[in-house]
């Protein structure tokens, strides 16, 4: 058998396979868009936490995201979906295979393995405002808290939405993960494929210029998002 | 949990290894190290592509970093698996030699990137003041920028030797007898133990990368300090020593 593609062969293939590998992207599109939003919210937590001014919730965030970091997302994933999964009540596990168990528990394994890495990234921006502006809001009279959301937060989103752009093109990557779980992503779809036509570029193919898309939108994104920032500093 | 760990500990450390490959924790053990070696010359080279003053080399070295950071580690690990390796040398490889490619030229590419940003932090007068003596490009890389862009890259080495480790653990996908895929053959054996096992195979990494998180952590904080003031000496031995070989 022939290992490179034809048109014809790219043709019959996507007549007959094409609507599971757009069923996979929109899989991992999907996943991608909770973890990210997910992982905003539980990172902005874990940030505050770990900036906190009371000592014992300083060093559980630390920790927490000390430990998550530590453990491969695939070890993540599998205990959520092998693991976890045995200490739920029984309506619950119900519940959850009635839907797509996979799904709902990579989902999970993201969120928190990437809210570890978010709530980094959101830490470090806002410890990069220099302390004179707090204490030159303090001094002219500001409440801590108006000190924070009308002098500090402002610079930090600036500061840190590039790497955040960066935390969403590594989380999109990382949802391939679940496949390990049973979940039917890209890679998953095209390996399908794979396994009943035993073509291998084709559906390789499809998968990876799908990643390349998403990751080239957003690194323009990002690039597009530096431009303006410093457009905006300079007028 | 304890009793799992006292009757399989040999097995989670090194597979079946004498009376078959080596596997479990030594296995990811070897192959991040290995995989970190090979993939540190494969960073330089590709840094070197992507600050040549060839145009079309710079260009096409970008869009292959590029690809590589873009696509998934899944993704490359298959496509080295089932075509790349395989139309290199005419039949299948087993799954341990998939996966340190994979991981080198992975790393490679994300090692370049960091050294090329550790040759871009330099001031330009540097690489200026070289060719101006009269040093080629390379010359003047290998001598001058070189050494200095290292050191700043030196300390993320430990955090990379971390990521390496973590990264093995997708050769399950392909068979690799690593230490996931020792925690899968003994959840599979144990029947109804998952949630044991799995935390146990948590327990397991975190053992293996938080010392060499907090080792590279210290790494950082010692290199970072006194890096700054001794910056702007460090060239001067550098240039006089290559200076004085091309006299002799």
């Amino acid at each position: 058998m022939n290992l490179f593609p034809t048109l014809s062969g790219i043709s019959d293939l996507w007549a007959q396979y094409g609507s599971s590998l757009l069923d996979g992207l929109c899989m991992t599109l999907q996943i991608a868009a909770i973890a990210i939003v997910g992982s905003l919210v539980a990172g902005v937590i874990v940030a505050f936490a770990r900036l906190s001014t009371f000592k014992p919730v300083r060093a559980i965030a630390a920790g927490y995201a000390d430990f998550v970091r530590c453990v491969p997302l695939l070890v993540h994933a599998m205990f959520w979906y092998f693991g976890a999964t045995e200490l739920l009540p029984d309506a619950a596990k119900d519940w959850l295979y009635d839907r797509d168990a996979g799904m709902i528990l990579g989902s999970v394994a993201l969120i928190i393995y990437s809210a570890a890495f978010v709530s980094e990234d959101l830490r470090s921006g806002i410890r990069s405002v220099s302390a004179g502006q707090t204490e030159a809001a303090r001094a002219l009279g500001f409440s801590q808290f108006n000190t924070f959301r009308l002098v500090v937060l402002p610079q930090a989103v600036r500061a840190v939405i590039p790497s955040l752009i960066g935390q969403a093109m590594t989380i999109t990557k990382n949802t391939s993960i679940t496949l390990m779980i049973g979940v039917v992503e890209i890679i998953n779809a095209a390996r399908r494929v794979q396994d009943t036509t035993f073509r291998i570029v084709e559906p390789y193919a499809f998968a990876t210029l799908s990643y390349l898309i998403i990751c080239s939108v957003l690194t323009l994104l990002a690039m597009r998002y530096e431009r303006w920032a410093r457009g905006g500093a300079n007028a | 949990m304890l009793e799992i760990a006292r009757e399989y500990w040999l097995q989670i450390l090194i597979g079946n290894f004498p009376h078959g490959p080596l596997g479990g924790v030594a296995l990811t053990l070897v192959i991040a190290v290995a995989g970190l070696l090979l993939a540190f010359p494969t960073g330089l080279v590709l840094a070197l592509g992507l600050t040549s003053p060839w145009r079309s080399v710079s260009r096409v070295t970008t869009g292959f970093v590029f690809y590589m950071r873009s696509v998934p580690l899944l993704m490359h690990l298959l496509w080295i698996h089932y075509l790349v390796l395989p139309l290199l040398v005419g039949h299948g490889l087993s799954g341990l030699t998939s996966v340190l490619v994979t991981l080198i030229i992975f790393n490679g590419a994300y090692l370049s990137q960091s050294i090329r940003a550790g040759m871009l932090a330099l001031p330009k007068g540097q690489y200026e003041a070289a060719r101006a003596m009269g040093f080629g490009h390379l010359v003047s890389i290998r001598h001058v920028v070189g050494p200095q862009a290292l050191r700043n890259v030196t300390p993320s080495i430990v955090g990379q030797l971390v990521i390496l480790i973590k990264e093995t653990s997708l050769g399950s996908l392909i068979g690799l007898a690593e230490t996931t895929q020792q925690f899968l053959d003994l959840n599979d054996r144990l029947g109804n133990k998952s949630l044991e096992v799995f935390t146990l195979l948590a327990l397991t990494f975190f053992v293996m990368c938080y010392p060499l998180t907090l080792a590279g952590r210290w790494l950082e904080r010692r290199y970072a300090r006194p890096h700054k003031p001794a910056a702007a000496p460090a060239p001067k031995p550098a240039l006089m020593t290559v200076l004085q070989k091309e006299k002799a």
